[in-house]
């Protein structure tokens, strides 16, 4: 990785525990080799700071096209380990710089909500994210982003400190390598319920009413607080 | 009516009420807001190194006016006065909310996006998807179950 990645981290690890009480478990769950997904939910701008600076190994992020458009952020960015992502089509590029990285034994994180929450609770997972997670046939592991909502909104301009954070590394679930593709479609379901029920557990957030909608018969963990 | 600036999402269905009380043209220019609009001219390779990462689009410059959305189409006004455009909501194949701004992808066109200056980009985003929902109900092409990377019905 980048030497920039490194010098980055420290700062930030900084600036998240000064605008917020944070709390990081689970760091533990990261496996010390090898190549792994990160599944977190998305509450705020700056949880792909607070997934990075705090996960013990160097993680490549999946971030929107668009944040690449200006030269300065597109020359930081490639520097940090983002990859691009065009959200409003499907970007078969994107799936094969994600499947190159995982290939090179390295980390990748993916946010499966593909944008942040508006309210706080768990948004449906975009299909392309729980697809590709089928095929990388690596490690997936949930983290949970509890209270980054409070401190940076969607809807606000600037961070509000004094909010209590966690940042929570779930345990893996490894569907091994699939490689027929009706199989991993039949999957879909399965991942995409045991990845709410975790996210949910993890980051202590309710599911959002499209999403309950749109995973059917998904219980909604009893762990997950209510909204305000 | 509802109070102008209001943040609350407001379902077409609910602005079709207003249609019914208040008539066609009052209800629908409470819905248009002041833009800057720009749209893609192309992508650049994003690389690191000798690697290609992916790719980004490379926008042209912004054109300020107003944007307004009735039940057919999503329609743009800059302030300059020439140039006034129309996506029909049929012909849109995707949409997203990406900060400020809403942006969609109309079929055979570049990505177009659309800075909000004053409004809510979450009330923006629930009229859009609430327009483009309706019409896929009434044609019976199904319930949408997400806008993108394109618009797909379950």
């Amino acid at each position: 990785m980048h030497p920039i990645y490194g010098a980055i981290c420290p700062p930030a690890r900084w600036f998240l525990r000064a605008v917020s009480s944070l709390e990081v478990h689970g760091v533990e769950h990261i496996p010390s080799s090898g190549p792994f997904l990160l599944l977190p939910n998305h509450q705020s701008a700056l949880d792909p700071f607070l997934v990075q600076s705090f996960c013990p190994r160097p993680v490549h992020s999946m971030t929107k096209s668009t944040q690449f458009a200006s030269p300065p952020h597109r020359w930081l960015l490639s520097r940090v380990g983002a990859f691009p992502v065009r959200r409003y089509q499907v970007d078969p590029q994107a799936v094969r710089t994600a499947l190159r990285i995982l290939d090179a034994g390295e980390g990748v994180c993916i946010y499966p909500e593909g944008e942040r929450s508006w309210d706080g609770a768990l948004q449906p997972f975009r299909r392309g994210a729980v697809r590709l997670a089928l095929r990388a046939g690596v490690p997936l592991i949930p983290v949970g982003i509890h209270g980054m909502f409070d401190v940076w909104p969607r809807w606000l301009s600037r961070p509000r400190p004094g909010a209590r954070a966690h940042l929570r590394f779930g345990e893996a679930f490894n569907y091994g390598e699939i490689r027929d593709r009706r199989r991993r479609e039949a999957l879909l379901p399965e991942l995409e319920s045991r990845l709410a029920v975790a996210l949910q557990d993890l980051a202590q957030v309710p599911l959002s009413e499209t999403a309950r909608r749109r995973l059917g018969g998904i219980q909604e963990s009893e762990s997950a607080r209510p909204l305000p | 009516m509802r109070g102008r600036g209001s943040d609350r999402v407001v379902p077409v269905g609910e602005l079709m009420a207003d249609v019914d009380q208040w008539g066609r043209e009052v209800a629908l220019a409470e819905h248009h807001a002041s833009v800057l609009l720009r749209t893609a001219s192309g992508q650049d390779p994003i690389r690191h190194r000798t690697r290609l990462l992916g790719f980004a689009e490379r926008f042209g410059p912004p054109e300020a006016g107003i944007i307004r959305i009735d039940d057919e189409a999503l329609s743009f006004l800059p302030d300059s006065g020439d140039g006034h455009r129309s996506w029909r909501l049929e012909e849109i194949r995707s949409v997203q909310a990406s900060s400020s701004s809403i942006q969609f992808c109309p079929v055979d066109h570049a990505l177009v996006s659309l800075k909000l200056l004053e409004a809510s980009t979450r009330l923006w985003e629930g009229l859009i998807c609430g327009a483009i929902e309706e019409l896929w109900r009434s044609r019976g092409w199904g319930e949408i179950a997400e806008f993108q990377p394109r618009i797909r019905a379950l």
